[in-house]
């Protein structure tokens, strides 16, 4: 079990989901470029992709964006909304379970129902969608590249604008509330801003990508502390593209552009920094395995894995009901890490004879 | 204020050192000076990269790819927004040199990996390049050299190593093939990972010490206990090699010269230029900059505009640049991506390790049209940025009303200049004059007459001499 135990917290290595595919490809349940995902409190997940159509002969419609909804055993139910995006970005799941999906292209926010699913490749997407909103523009109340999204509490939705650096609530229907922020780099001004997420408490914490930090406001978008910009310990962020949080309160940030996530102190102290650790296959992995025994071959020549269970790109994150960590990774597959409360270092005794 | 020369040569510069320009461009750089763009061109390390970040942000498939054209895209992109265009073009050159192609190497990531390293490696020593290039992993695949064994040799590599990456057929034998195969045993990769276990990764080169053959090789009149090391030190060290490079440098830089294969028996159009790139280049001790400086300077790059038959990539990337259109990320990349296929360059997956050929063979009925048609969308909306300030300028420089005549003309200078036979200029103006002369005067002619410019521009695009660069 691979194992990073800093400050009194310990997260280990779950398990890896998925794996890279296309729709053809898709037996054991597979991701294109995923750029998100969204847990339940019952275990399942919905992981948005964000990848690019393959034209293969004898394989129609083959879809790189889509929805795949799993259990986070890794149980695949199947796919759905594969005709829907240009540049899907961010997805969560409203109170009543429905699936939002933001479109940084066409400046919309897609609803789907969560149990539609749509076997390949017989899917007919009519009737699929059962709703969408959002009015292209920089004003207020307009997207503009809007990239990450979340519900809070009382069920109302923060879109980041990233076309405009600005962070906006609506309501589900889209009726706007309220809204902060512009381009710029000073306190609630952006750069390309990406995802975002709240503590218990509320507080806003938003991935400002072109300004390698994360910045944290009131729910009403009162300016509080910035992190991620301190060299000190590792805790400078390169490209942030998303943030979760935990029961602790601890702030996880996948830090792209090195290809880690950071997890930080409430107060932007860093903890400490995942890597990637998937060495052993996914179930859909093993499924490659038994399907193909020539990759059996390639799979017994590589010695050291450490390698291949890196994170390329780590994007979306997100902190399910009993703090597990699930990371979405553009090179096609998804992360878990567990947040054990109660792990107690090893104790070593030297024992010396009398 | 430059004159027309000297606008024409400036072009000339930034189609061949790159892959054109916008007549803004030409103007601002004509400021600076001829020589001194030269030496901007030559150290691409004082321009900043692309913006690398920014792309795989909004084109995340583009970074490590199962799928060519993800790659494609990643190297086209380059192409459009780089601001070090030589760099860019040298990519193009060492692509054409050292073919390799997807359609065996069948991993992107891997094609991709090596554009990088031609990339970074690209305007260096040749030596230093031809070194990397052994140890590439994706050339040591395409090759066989990871069949390369001790007691079992494989002598692909070596064969192309000879015949097509440095001296050319006719200046080694049988024998120093054998023995080239042999010094580059044991050069292998560690292993080649199926990208749907854990995603696309690169392969690792290794050498493998046990594997490789440590026995005396006699070897282009040297002896020892070479290994691929000391070969490509020989190998550089020949004239034969200088030669080659220099003849590829004269037929992607200055004009068409015959396919490789012919090489051997069809003597060069202008032996006494490559006489003088190869002296160049010996000189330098294999530095590639001081043979470009050299070239680029010369009177014979000067006289050789439009002596080209422009490749697939340089009419796709040329009709953006000019048209100002796909500037930064945009959804619409991965149909541009497909233009080059299309028009017979598939980037990555040239048809064999002889790379393409270039010239006239570009040209046939299918690519021809694939040609005009993407240049021609391109370069007739006048709603794109680059077509806009050509508009600006013809309207701003010719009154309230033009003929035909003058019309032609100005879309024939702000396209290039492109040297235009005077029967193609008669044709453009006959097809012009049912419009009628194009008038300025108000807002709503304005509007009309722009659209006018883009057709001008784009029947002009469909000309012979478009094609030419």
């Amino acid at each position: 079990m691979n194992t990073t135990s800093v400050a009194g917290r310990t997260w280990h290595f779950s398990h890896a989901l998925g794996r890279p595919s296309a729709e053809h490809n898709d037996k054991t349940g597979g991701y294109n470029c995923p750029i998100d995902v969204a847990a339940t409190s019952d275990d399942i997940l919905f992981v948005l992709s964000r990848g690019v159509g393959v034209n293969v002969l004898g394989y129609q419609r083959d879809a790189g964006r889509r929805i795949g909804k799993t259990t986070l055993a890794e149980e695949h139910i199947g796919d759905f909304a594969r005709t829907h995006f240009v540049w899907p970005t961010g997805l969560d799941i409203s109170g009543d379970g429905n699936v939002f999906v933001s479109d940084e292209h066409t400046n919309q926010i897609l609803i789907f129902p969560p149990d539609r699913i749509q076997p390949y490749p017989e899917f007919n997407p009519e009737g699929e969608q059962i709703g969408q909103w959002g009015e292209a523009g920089p004003d207020e109340g307009q997207l503009s590249g809007p990239s990450g999204i979340e519900f809070d509490t009382d069920g109302n939705l923060f879109i980041v604008n990233s076309g405009n650096g600005r962070i906006q609530k609506f309501t589900k229907d889209g009726k706007f509330l309220l809204g902060w922020g512009s381009t710029g780099n000073g306190e609630s001004e952006f750069s390309r801003p990406w995802g975002i997420c709240f503590d218990r408490d509320g507080n806003v914490y938003v991935a400002d990508w072109g300004n390698h930090r994360v910045q944290k406001f009131t729910a009403d978008g009162k300016y509080i502390m910035s992190f991620g910009t301190s060299h000190d310990e590792g805790g400078d962020l390169n490209h942030p593209s998303g943030v979760a949080v935990d029961s602790d309160g601890d702030v996880y940030v996948t830090d792209w552009g090195h290809r880690r996530v950071v997890i930080f102190e409430p107060n932007g102290d860093v903890i400490t920094s995942l890597y990637g650790d998937a060495q052993e296959l996914s179930k859909a992995g093993e499924y490659i395995i038994r399907r193909d025994p020539g990759t059996i071959k390639a799979y017994r020549q590589v010695k050291d894995k450490s390698e291949l269970g890196r994170f390329l790109r780590p994007v979306g994150i997100a902190v399910d009901g009993e703090d597990r960590v699930i990371i979405t990774d553009t090179a096609g597959r998804l992360q878990v890490y567990a947040k054990d409360h109660n792990y107690v270092e090893p104790e070593f005794k030297l024992e010396i004879a009398p | 204020m430059s004159n027309k020369e000297d606008i024409a040569l400036m072009a000339h510069l930034l189609r061949r050192a790159g892959f054109g320009a916008s007549r803004e461009e030409i103007e601002r750089r004509l400021e600076v000076g001829y020589d001194a763009t030269v030496e901007e061109l030559l150290h691409p390390e004082d321009q900043p990269d692309t913006d690398l970040a920014l792309f795989l942000r909004y084109h995340p498939a583009s970074e490590r790819s199962s799928a060519l054209p993800n790659s494609q895209l990643n190297w086209l992109y380059h192409m459009v927004m780089t601001q070090r265009p030589l760099e860019e073009k040298m990519t193009l050159f060492w692509h054409h040199v050292f073919a390799t192609g997807y359609d065996k190497v069948e991993s992107p990531t891997e094609m991709l990996d090596q554009i990088n390293m031609l990339r970074e490696s690209g305007m260096g020593n040749f030596k230093e390049l031809l070194f990397k290039l052994a140890m590439n992993p994706t050339m040591i695949f395409w090759l066989d050299n990871n069949e390369n064994h001790k007691r079992a040799p494989n002598e692909n590599w070596g064969r192309e190593l000879l015949e097509l990456f440095s001296m050319g057929v006719g200046n080694y034998t049988e024998d120093d093939v054998k023995q080239c195969a042999r010094a580059f045993t044991g050069w292998t990769i560690g292993y080649k990972i199926h990208w749907l276990l854990w995603g696309p990764h690169l392969w690792p080169f290794e050498y493998h010490p046990e594997d490789h053959d440590v026995g005396q090789k006699d070897f282009l009149g040297h002896s020892g206990n070479f290994n691929g090391e000391d070969i490509i030190e020989i190998v550089a060290q020949q004239p034969a090699t200088a030669k080659f490079i220099g003849r590829h440098l004269y037929n992607f830089f200055i004009a068409d010269e015959p396919q490789v294969p012919a090489w051997p028996f069809e003597k060069p159009k202008e032996p006494e230029v490559i006489d003088i790139l190869t002296e160049a280049f010996i000189d330098s001790d294999f530095e590639i900059k001081p043979v470009l400086r050299l070239l680029f300077k010369s009177d014979f790059f000067k006289d050789a505009a439009f002596r080209k038959v422009r490749s697939p990539a340089e009419i796709v990337v040329g009709a953006l640049k000019t048209s100002g259109d796909m500037h930064g990320p945009d959804p619409r990349w991965s149909a541009v991506t497909e233009e080059p296929t299309n028009m017979g360059q598939g980037l990555m997956n040239p048809p064999s390790v002889e790379g393409w050929h270039t010239g006239r063979e570009w040209i046939n009925s299918g690519a021809f049209v694939n040609r005009v048609n993407f240049a021609a969308e391109k370069v007739g909306d006048p709603s794109l940025p680059g077509i806009q300030d050509i508009v600006r300028r013809i309207a701003g420089s010719n009154g309230s009303a033009m003929t035909p005549e003058t019309l032609v003309d100005a879309c024939i200078d702000l396209l290039g200049p492109i040297q235009i036979k005077p029967e193609t200029r008669d044709e453009l103006i006959t097809q012009v004059t049912p419009s009628g002369p194009i008038s300025w005067s108000s807002v709503q002619n304005h509007g009309k007459s722009a659209q006018q410019v883009g057709d001008v521009l784009a029947l002009i695009a469909g000309t012979r001499e478009f094609q030419m660069g």
